[in-house]
């Protein structure tokens, strides 16, 4: 029989390419701390690559977004003028946006590490931003992403020159991400899981039943979190209901980032959190033996 | 020669895919309906029509890895969706008779195949939570589309890469 099964050969290749499938998803797949150096090296160059793309796309995106508006291409001078034009345009724009960023980093006093995009997956099944700054500037997994206008994702995996920014929009199961909702006197705790793509949508779920909630209350990040600081801005609150386990509440959250077309964002680093997180490996690498967890 | 040119090729694309095509999509201009562009498949699937089921294989697991490790979560989802769907448009080329329709075609049906093989593994592995019907309404059937009308390019410049480096072969798509 097992003569058969071999005789059959594209049977038997099918069969087995399924299984390593199985098994390297199964080796790959969720949080890993470091990256292969084969891997990191497939991701620099890219990273590298895309950014070089990504320039002059930007540019014609711009023009399209309003940005440059003024530009009139009727007077049709010589060549390296119009080059200049396009040339001062995106300066402009890109001088635009950095203060934009600029302005936020003066507002909070946090130390943030400003990074360009640059490039996103092409299937929104995983919804990953690429950047251009890595373990070198000083990124480390499960920081938190921000544009100025707010919350937008964490770092899922670093390599020394590039990063991935998971995004909140991911509709994969990333850990939820403690946050509260701000109502006036009391500060409300829940848990960011998931995403609605069709309403567009956060979802802010396990929250007290008793708890009193108003459309446009601000959601924020809670400072109990061991990975996040606190107080970055989510969304505003937008329709509450019952949560999953009927005991509690879930509350559709309006996010205040916008998603769609990322250039320039923000990583936070809290000094505090880092601190924290390589004490909890030291005890954890140290009380292995002792069973502490 | 021609390995080396549609190589380049591929990845010139697969770039694209993640840069310039991400602003023109239209999820970057807020529209529900998303557009996964798939143009290295369209290239896979079609050097595959040209060149037989063996060398689609071989690129669709070079460059489904390729995909797996700059964007994925999981490594091997997309290598063996890619190569599958390689594979799978050289079985179907020997079924029809020859035609830029047909390729096209053929690559609409291999893209629809991809596309819900890789979504199938996502969902499986528990990668995605996206429910079935919302992405096969607002991801799957608006990708396909609009990605065989993206694919024309992409076929013409598979055909001009082939054409060069054998000029004296037998065309079957023409």
């Amino acid at each position: 029989m097992i003569s058969r099964l071999f005789a059959n050969r594209r049977l038997f290749v099918i069969l087995l390419s399924v299984i390593l499938l199985t098994v390297s998803v199964g080796m790959t797949r969720g949080e890993r701390e470091e990256v292969t150096w084969v891997e990191a090296g497939v991701k620099n160059t890219h990273a590298w690559l895309s950014g070089w793309i990504q320039g002059p796309t930007r540019l014609v995106a711009g023009w399209f977004d309003g940005d440059t508006a003024a530009v009139n291409g009727s007077d049709a001078g010589p060549e390296n003028v119009l080059r200049l034009k396009a040339e001062v345009k995106r300066l402009k724009q890109e001088n635009r946006r950095l203060k934009e960023a600029a302005g936020y980093i003066e507002r909070d006093k946090k130390n943030v590490i400003t990074a360009r995009t640059v490039s996103r997956s092409p299937d929104r099944w995983n919804d990953r931003v690429v950047i251009d700054r890595g373990k070198v500037d000083g990124i480390r997994t499960d920081m938190p992403v921000v544009t100025d206008e707010g919350l937008i994702g964490r770092i899922s995996a670093a390599t020394d020159h590039m990063a991935d920014v998971q995004l909140l929009t991911d509709s994969g199961s990333a850990p939820g991400i403690a946050a509260h909702v701000r109502t006036g006197d009391e500060e409300i705790f829940g848990l960011l899981e998931g995403y609605d793509a069709k309403k567009k949508r956060l979802l802010l779920k396990k929250i007290p039943s008793g708890a009193k909630l108003k459309k446009g209350q601000l959601v924020v990040t809670s400072g109990l979190s061991d990975i996040f600081p606190g107080d970055l801005l989510i969304g505003t609150v937008d329709e509450v209901k019952r949560g999953d386990f009927g005991v509690d509440r879930m509350v559709y959250v309006k996010p205040a980032a916008r998603f769609e077309r990322l250039h320039y964002v923000m990583v936070v680093r809290d000094p505090a959190k880092i601190k924290l997180k390589e004490h909890r490996k030291k005890l954890n690498s140290e009380g292995e033996g002792n069973g502490v967890d | 020669m021609a390995v080396w040119l549609l190589t380049g090729f591929l990845s010139f694309l697969f770039l694209l895919e993640g840069t310039v095509l991400q602003e023109l999509a239209p999820q970057a201009w807020g529209l529900p309906v998303v557009w996964i562009p798939q143009l290295v498949a369209s290239g896979v699937i079609i050097l595959s029509l040209y060149r037989g089921r063996k060398s689609g294989l071989r690129f669709g697991l070079c460059f489904g890895l390729l995909h797996d490790v700059v964007y994925g979560q999981a490594v091997g989802i997309y290598a063996f969706s890619t190569a599958a769907t390689g594979y799978t448009a050289g079985l179907i080329s020997r079924q029809f008779f020859s035609g830029p329709g047909v390729a096209l075609l053929a690559t609409g049906l291999c893209q629809a195949f991809h596309l819900l093989l890789s979504f199938g593994w996502f969902r499986l592995f528990n990668i995605t939570e996206l429910p079935w019907m919302e992405a096969l309404i607002f991801h799957i059937l608006p990708s396909v589309l609009i990605n065989i009308v993206v694919a024309y390019p992409v076929y013409r410049g598979v055909r001009w890469m082939i054409r060069r480096t054998h000029p004296r072969s037998v065309q079957l798509f023409d």
